[in-house]
């Protein structure tokens, strides 16, 4: 057998094993930590742990019919009445020992398609989807226990499910109905209309080119137009649904057949507020449908306990769909309702709820105050509360879902930070959040730690404790960086210090503007934290930086696909400068037509698909009048330009500098013809590995690339305190930050940069071919944006925090690192304290975001080998925690390869 | 009527292959059959307004749109206000 990369580089003498600080023990060392939930959340995970992804038709069906009943109405009533009907006929599935109810689709992991979204999928694959249907027989028992190598993914139809997209099982008999109802939105969907005025922008081919090869992952227009935003729950809290309903309605009489000064949408106020009582009215009988189904149950259930439950819950739906609520049980329900009513109305990933430790703590101070509720009841409830979020799901395609997504939906909920007044927000009902994703060790939510120097320390010791669960989360964002950017980038729409304060994570880790408000229980008066920004999912999403820089190398053509993506530019690359230029100009060429073309599919949505019920909740929109179509939220700069492979191409930009330019060892066009020829390796594809550990030679190669290759791959390297590399990643943040600033989004605003790769570092570095670093070709990016690429970072994490904090982190969204750690590396209190004071240390630095994945890779390859013994295993992947059966290979090997760290 | 059990009120769906029967609390795959006695989960397929057209597809003669709007025999109804059993 051909050699691998690793003997390849054995034999000449380089260490790449893929340690650092020592050595692993030799056996598998299991994580630390590791605690159970309570016994009726057990039961719970159980069934989800044995859950498919499934979809049906229901919402669709009836969103579809009425909104094609009401064709003579204005737009937003058209949705609106659209949005409830679909609410009012979805069917209420209630689990036996389920205290926080309600389900997106009547399924304990349900989903479903929004055609009017994008259509095409589903009548191109017509046939194929409904021959697969009609010649389904009876359930094959080889196929199904196939389809569990995946975790909850429907990776294969078996028996009368229909696989869709590799991820979501449906049943056949819904099949023809789904095709039909596709049918109906062709040439009216987001993705047909946006598709029909995008290619007026006169460098459009250029965009299809760009897509087409993968220099850019995905159309956020027509895919998943919101997320990666912070929910707010204040005025179902404040108000209840009946008080939101009186609100709208003595407004609509304030602003019936009135302008106001505002001749362009000031009348519109009216047709909106309308739209909003509509939608909530909707909702309502959505949770009152429930309520009957809670009655019913109790009017049968034998069981004496149960059927005290099923009453409870009937109570509390009841009450919560008219009032605001009274209890922590309440609140709780209140607002889980609220964020799967704001799911199923769009396509939304990384819906966050934000700060909830802080937003129900009125509610659970004055019930144990009272003897309402006891800390351990809390606890129950906030582990059941992980169960309803990792069993949301989104649907869309496979490309987004699997190549961007991982199959995660990010409702990250984040802790600490400091109240309205500057000082530590932390309370106790924050602790047991910590606690209970511990107990509770689900991927949803993932937790977001807002660092202060004001937390209290214990907090954070209990955090690190939680980490050595192997949850991946708490990951720790910089709570001082953030706000500055905010104040630099919000500014100018109005940001002060003290609404900074109330941020949270959007989505992974998107710093998403909130604001405080004031709510009242008992006559009591807390200001708690909410979203009101637009989504930050928005944008040019997402750059391949290697991609772009072989475009620069290889004068406009893919060498992938031999596509000629830009114009020639036929520019002398005689200088490191020359490059670094043609470098930024074909950028700046992507993002521009990408932000126009982007605009417009986003302007399509807002007209014709606007958000009605998430608009409702966030300020200012029920107070003005407007939704999110006419920045009616407070904060609209919201839309971003994102970026993956940084570390890929500050490393390959440094290599051939030093390489070509300095040290004059090859010269640039046998350099990249070594890159076209994958330095005499064979493809990923063909290996069947995305990590350059396992890469393999051609069995024909003689070696001549070797000593170039192994001079590529000794370059210097970001994530060494090497001022020759970080120099290079410090020239491009310079570039980046500033660069975004040159377009503006459909809402007048400028972009910013964010800099999370999700999972498109797999996706993308499977399309792209070798670089000058040494990575080989379709092989994974570096994960995040500051994370290592794998066996690089050789000088411990003190050396790759330097090297992460060398430009200035608050002049963008976020930035990300990643470290790998072996659980033996940080065991016991002395262990958590270290994990703590290196944390620290790179946020002393003015490092925005760090996050650990405490696992012994020994255990992720055995993983590899026998999904079927971890169908629980979970690691931290770029910003989230997910299950590792249910991440593609391609991030998986990744992972596999990352740097471990031995010692702290 | 001998019923799988997905057609029945007994059946809590987990998934689309499988669910809890309610009665039992055992997991069961949603098409094997059910006990005798188990009551009809209504569905379009068991009311008088909907017309089956071909495999799994027809209209609902109660939709109020001209022409009829499609419906599809699977589906439940038991928040259908129009829902009549046959």
């Amino acid at each position: 057998m051909a050699k691998t990369f690793k003997e390849v580089m054995a034999d000449a003498g380089i260490s790449m094993d893929f340690q650092a600080g020592g050595q692993a023990p030799e056996g598998i060392i299991n994580r630390e930590v590791k605690l159970e939930p309570h016994e009726r959340v057990k039961k719970l995970k159980n069934i989800f742990m044995d859950t498919l992804s499934s979809a049906n038709n229901e919402f669709p069906y009836w969103y579809t019919r009425e909104y094609m009943k009401n064709d003579n109405e204005i737009k937003v009533i058209r949705r609106a009445k659209a949005i409830k009907r679909a609410f009012s006929n979805l069917t209420p599935v209630i689990y036996p020992g389920e205290k926080l109810v309600m389900h997106k689709a009547h399924y304990f992991r349900g989903s479903f398609p929004m055609p009017w979204l994008s259509e095409g999928f589903y009548v191109a694959k017509e046939d194929e989807l409904y021959q697969e249907a009609m010649k389904r027989g009876s359930a094959s028992v080889d196929e199904h226990s196939k389809f569990g190598q995946g975790g909850g993914n429907v990776v294969a139809s078996f028996g009368n499910v229909i696989s869709i997209a590799g991820k979501f099982g449906m049943r056949k008999e819904e099949i023809p109905a789904l095709v039909a109802l596709a049918k109906k939105w062709t040439g009216k969907s987001v993705d047909d209309l946006g598709h029909k005025y995008e290619m007026m922008v006169p460098d459009y081919e250029t965009k299809e080119k760009i897509m087409r090869n993968i220099v850019c992952m995905f159309d956020s227009g027509f895919t998943l137009p919101q997320g990666r935003e912070v929910i707010n729950y204040y005025y179902p809290l404040e108000y209840g649904f009946d008080g939101i309903i009186k609100i709208a309605k003595e407004m609509k009489d304030k602003v019936a057949g009135r302008a106001d000064g505002d001749g362009l949408v000031g009348m519109n106020r009216l047709y909106n507020y309308e739209a909003v009582i509509h939608v909530i009215e909707g909702v309502q009988t959505w949770i009152l449908n429930y309520a009957k189904e809670a009655k019913r149950l109790n009017s049968i259930e034998k069981d004496e306990t149960q059927r005290k439950e099923y009453a409870e819950i009937a109570e509390c739906l009841e009450w919560i769909a008219h009032n605001p609520p009274r209890t922590f049980r309440e609140a709780f329900q209140m607002i889980e309702t609220v964020h799967l009513a704001v799911l199923n109305e769009d396509a939304i990933s990384g819906l966050s709820p934000g700060r909830i430790g802080q937003i129900l703590y009125p509610y659970f101070e004055q019930d144990i105050e009272a003897g309402r509720l006891t800390e351990d009841e809390a606890l129950e409830l906030l582990e059941l509360d992980r169960i309803v979020k990792t069993s949301i799901d989104c649907f869309a395609s496979m490309g987004v879902v699997g190549g961007v997504l991982s199959g995660n939906t990010f409702n990250t909920v984040s802790i600490g930070g400091l109240d309205k007044n500057g000082n530590s927000a932390v309370n106790r009902l924050e602790y047991l959040i910590l606690k209970a994703g511990a107990t509770n060790a689900m991927p949803q939510s993932t937790l977001a730690l807002l660092y202060d120097e004001k937390l209290p320390e214990d907090f954070l010791m209990l955090a690190a404790e939680v980490i050595k669960t192997g949850s991946g989360y708490p990951a720790f964002m910089n709570n001082d960086v953030a706000e500055h950017f905010f104040i630099s980038h919000y500014g100018p729409e109005g940001m002060t210090i003290e609404e900074a304060r109330a941020w949270a994570i959007g989505g992974c880790l998107e710093t998403s503007p909130c604001c405080w408000k004031p709510l009242h229980l008992n006559g009591k008066e807390y200001w708690i934290p909410g979203g009101c920004g637009q989504p930050t999912s928005v944008g040019v999403h997402f750059v391949s930086m290697p991609k772009v820089l072989e475009l620069a190398l290889y004068n406009g053509v893919d060498q992938r696909t031999g596509d000629q993506v830009f114009e020639p530019h036929n520019v002398e690359l005689d200088l490191y400068e020359a490059i670094w230029e043609q470098f930024k100009a074909y950028w700046q060429k992507a993002v521009d037509v990408l932000t126009l073309t982007n605009n417009i599919q986003h302007d399509v949505w807002r007209k014709n698909n606007m958000g009605i019920f998430s608009s409702m909740l966030k300020p200012d929109c029920l107070m003005t009048g407007h939704l999110i179509d006419e920045l009616g939220y407070r904060y609209n700069a919201t839309f971003n330009v994102e970026s993956t492979g940084t570390i890929n191409t500050v490393n390959s930009l440094a290599a051939i500098r030093k390489l070509v330019f300095d040290d004059k060892k090859a010269d640039l066009e046998t350099l990249k013809k070594a890159m076209k020829e994958n330095f005499g390796f064979r493809t990923a594809d063909e290996v069947n590995s995305f990590s350059i550990a396992d890469q393999q030679k051609k069995d024909d190669d003689t070696g001549n690339w070797d000593e170039l290759h192994f001079a590529c791959l000794q370059s210097p390297k970001y994530g060494n305190d090497d001022t020759f590399a970080d120099s290079i990643l410090q020239d491009w943040e310079e570039f980046f930050c500033n660069d975004c600033y040159n377009y503006e989004s459909l809402y007048g605003h400028p972009l910013y940069p964010c800099q999370i790769s999700v999972s498109t570092h797999g996706a993308m570095g499977s399309a792209t071919i070798a670089s000058a670093d040494g990575r080989l070709s379709g092989t994974t990016f570096a994960d995040a944006s500051l994370s290592a690429y794998p066996g690089t970072d050789k000088n411990g994490p003190f050396a790759l925090m330097s090297s992460a904090a060398v430009w200035d982190h608050s002049k963008s969204q976020n930035s990300q690192l990643n470290i790998k750690i072996h659980p033996s590396a940080i065991k016991g209190e002395e262990g958590s304290r270290k994990l703590i004071d290196l944390t620290r240390a790179y946020l002393r630095k003015g490092g925005f975001h760090v996050q650990y994945n405490i696992v012994d890779s020994k255990m992720l390859i055995d993983a590899q080998k026998h999904p079927e013994n971890y169908r629980d295993l979970m690691v931290r992947v770029a910003g989230f925690t997910q299950y590792w059966v249910e991440i593609g290979k391609a991030v998986q090997d990744e992972l596999i390869a990352r740097t471990e760290y031995e010692g702290v | 009527m001998t019923l799988i059990y997905r057609d029945t009120r007994e059946f809590i769906p987990v998934d689309v292959a499988k669910g809890i029967d309610r009665l039992t609390g055992k997991m069961v795959e949603g098409d094997a059959l059910a006990p005798k006695g188990y009551a009809i989960m209504p569905k379009c397929k068991y009311c008088k307004n909907y017309t089956e057209e071909k495999d799994f597809i027809g209209v609902c003669e109660a939709s109020e749109q001209s022409p009829k709007f499609m419906a599809y025999g699977d589906m439940i109804a038991v928040s259908c206000k129009k829902f009549e059993e046959k």
